[in-house]
């Protein structure tokens, strides 16, 4: 996400991106640290049993994300040269990074170009805004404007055919779970009708 | 023999109506599903968990093996004609698939993946007839110690086995152990990083885990991405080949074969393992004259890939059904989907409900038949399901991952805890963290904790049984010793390399 992008198309997950792994480094030792802390807190079972204790999966669990969060952090930073140099690595380019055995030409490299901040908090705050509404507005009422909402934030130009899309989409599917596969979903506005 | 009986039993139990139905219902809706791109098996197999529970055990596991194979042939089509895999094990095929769709061959590619595809999903079902039974008399004799010893090293291999920084697979295993460990400790009922919710206490449900890992990243990239259009598509006459294309074919489908079956028994990667060594072995024993096609769109390249793709299904199925060890993120879903209907795999499950599992195993026969009949001929309707715009496409999948996971517990709890592991995953996703090893990770590790306390249990509390049972202790040098194989072979690669940087050729 934060690699630079050389022309558009070697962006995506080129050899070493220190800045990211880092980040991801920090967020993993931090998820370790309050793992940790949580799992020290994990209360004495009534009756003990000898051998294992409730506490010691989550203890080596937590341990162990500590301690690939720090290996992270630092293979970062000695990493960090190769991109000081500016030149961004080709597609495939596999210099400075361990050979991969099972993938030695890269054909997993090209993962598509990086997300913008900006449509990922769209897209999340829509999604979470769907999951508040879903019961109280109902699994029609909500899924319809849901994703009219969605599909019309990527292409307005089509308003239409996403309203159309998503009314006949959120009956569709409430028809055939409630009625047909005896999914009980929540019905909310309809059902006050 | 046993197995030979055990099998018409189970095709007789397979060719009832409803069951034929099921089976059909199963592959079509799998083809379906996995010909969206970006969709795979196991988004498949975790949005339709909701709809089998209200199934016969014997009707749910085969409506779900169906869409297992259904989904797998499925992503073959969307790997050669977009190139957008929905799985990593199609990765391979959208290589050399792809180049040969823009070559104006997307038939003859189509066609070579799909008879593939049946050649080694049949042969592997025939592998796991036979090999099953056997694993099973040998795993009478494992006890608690050995199996929390086969655990241990399933967790181990899958986070060697993977392409990519073995840290972060390494980390992504252990942030599936951790979901896996959330909620009540089944043994001591004292609850674990539940941080104080109620909800939390039952755990995280591994279908909720699977739309969340699997389902919902892949919906958040496209959409945040604001993609329109649909990939550029190859236009396809019919899948068919000449009898040359046949005559490159034929090779690469029997070590594909053999190749795919072996390495989805190991645990961890399971078939894509295979995909991506069959793509190598062919690119190996190709004359040299046909080597520079590889990359260009060279019809063995397809082929090989794609056989052992299917075989290690087969091959996938063998630990997971009589060891309850699965060998992919697929067969991990599957061995919940088994847990959910009260059924646990492994010698038991062979001994108390056979007519079950015979009557899967015989489904998978039929199900690679009726994939075959129906993809040659049908493989233009599948190909308009490429045209659903990507708006439309994963905006859909979003509303039906909520519905899946309303379904499973009908509270607002489990769209929160979906949202929150689906951004989890997004974020590794984005940062190059595997997610297959975690959602293994979270199925195995209820069972790893369990076996332990087992064998600790009998031990009375003394941790050397791991070391003084043979069993045990020949198992624990054999995870090693494959444990320790990457790292062996990584170096050599690494000298090798260096070795060719210092003398171009």
């Amino acid at each position: 996400m934060t690699a630079p992008a050389a022309d558009g198309e070697a962006s995506a997950r080129p050899a070493p991106r220190p800045r990211a792994d880092l980040l991801a480094g920090a967020a993993v030792a931090s998820a370790g640290i309050v793992l940790l802390v949580a799992a020290l807190a994990i209360p004495e079972p009534p009756r003990v049993s000898p051998g294992m204790g409730p506490e010691l999966l989550p203890t080596a669990v937590s341990v162990g994300l500590l301690v690939c969060g720090v290996l992270l952090i630092l293979a970062s930073r000695r990493s960090a040269p190769t991109a000081a140099t500016g030149v961004a690595p080709e597609r495939g380019d596999r210099r400075g990074r361990e050979p991969d055995l099972l993938d030695p030409e890269g054909l997993l490299d090209d993962v598509g170009p990086p997300v913008p901040w900006r449509g990922l908090a769209v897209v999340a705050g829509l999604t979470v805004a769907y999951a508040l509404v879903f019961e109280g507005l109902g699994f029609p009422v909500a899924t319809a404007l849901f994703l009219m909402a969605l599909t019309t934030y990527v292409e307005r130009q089509r308003w239409l055919r996403n309203a159309i899309f998503a009314v006949v989409f959120a009956v569709a599917v409430y028809v055939l779970f409630t009625q047909v596969l005896s999914v009980v979903l929540p019905a909310g506005l309809i059902g006050r009708l | 023999m046993d197995a030979l009986s055990g099998l018409l039993d189970g095709l007789a139990a397979a060719l009832t109506p409803t069951n034929l139905l099921f089976v059909f219902a199963g592959v079509l809706i799998g083809t379906v599903v996995g010909v969206l791109p970006g969709l795979g098996p196991i988004t498949a197999i975790a949005l339709l968990i909701p709809l089998s529970f209200g199934l016969e055990p014997t009707a749910g596991l085969i409506l779900l093996s169906g869409v297992y194979y259904g989904a797998m042939y499925g992503g073959s089509i969307t790997s050669i004609l977009i190139r957008t895999p929905g799985e990593i094990a199609s990765a391979v095929t959208a290589l050399e698939g792809h180049a040969m769709a823009r070559r104006g061959q997307a038939g003859p590619a189509l066609a070579t993946a799909a008879i593939g595809s049946f050649i080694g999903g049949t042969l592997a079902v025939l592998g796991l007839v036979f090999l099953s039974p056997l694993l099973v008399q040998v795993a009478t004799a494992f006890g608690a110690a050995e199996y929390a010893m086969l655990l241990f090293g399933a967790l181990l291999l899958t986070g060697t086995l993977m392409t990519g920084s073995r840290l972060k697979a390494t980390v992504a295993v252990l942030v599936g152990m951790a979901l896996g460990i959330v909620g009540l400790d089944p043994q001591d009922t004292v609850p674990r990083w539940t941080f104080g919710s109620l909800e939390l206490s039952d755990g995280i449900n591994v279908a909720l885990l699977a739309m969340a890992l699997f389902a919902v990243p892949e919906a958040i990239r496209h959409l945040a991405l604001r993609e329109r259009r649909t990939a550029d598509r190859m236009r396809v006459q019919r899948a068919w080949m000449s009898r040359e294309d046949l005559r490159r074919s034929v090779p690469p489908y029997a070590r594909g074969t053999v190749i795919g079956f072996l390495a989805g028994l190991m645990p961890g990667l399971g078939p894509t393992l295979g995909a991506f060594a069959s793509y190598a072995v062919e690119k190996k024993v190709a004359r040299p004259e046909r080597r520079q096609m590889f990359g260009r769109g060279a019809i063995e390249g397809v082929a090989g890939p794609e056989t052992a793709n299917n075989a290690g299904v087969g091959g996938a199925m063998v630990p997971m059904l009589a060891l309850a060890i699965p060998g992919s993120a697929t067969t991990a879903l599957l061995l919940f989907v088994f847990q959910m209907y009260g059924l646990q795999p492994g010698p038991q499950l062979f001994e108390r409900s056979p007519d079950i599992v015979w009557a899967i195993i015989a489904s998978m026969f039929i199900g690679n038949a009726m994939l075959l009949v129906l993809n040659l001929p049908l493989v233009k309707v599948f190909v308009q399901l490429l045209r659903v715009p990507p708006p439309l496409l994963y905006a859909g999948v979003l509303a039906f991952v909520f519905l899946g996971a309303w379904a499973l517990t009908f509270s607002l709890f489990s769209l929160l805890l979906l949202l929150a592991v689906g951004l989890i995953g997004y974020a590794m996703q984005e940062n190059g963290f595997p997610l297959t090893p975690a959602l293994i990770a979270a199925v195995l590790v209820p069972l790893l904790e369990l076996n332990t306390r087992r064998a600790l249990i009998i031990s009375d509390g003394r941790w050397d049984v791991f070391l003084t049972r043979p069993l045990s202790v020949t198992l624990l040098i054999l995870i090693l010793l494959a444990a320790a194989a990457p790292a062996v072979l990584r170096a050599l690669a690494r000298s090798r390399a260096r070795h060719a940087d210092v003398t171009p050729d």
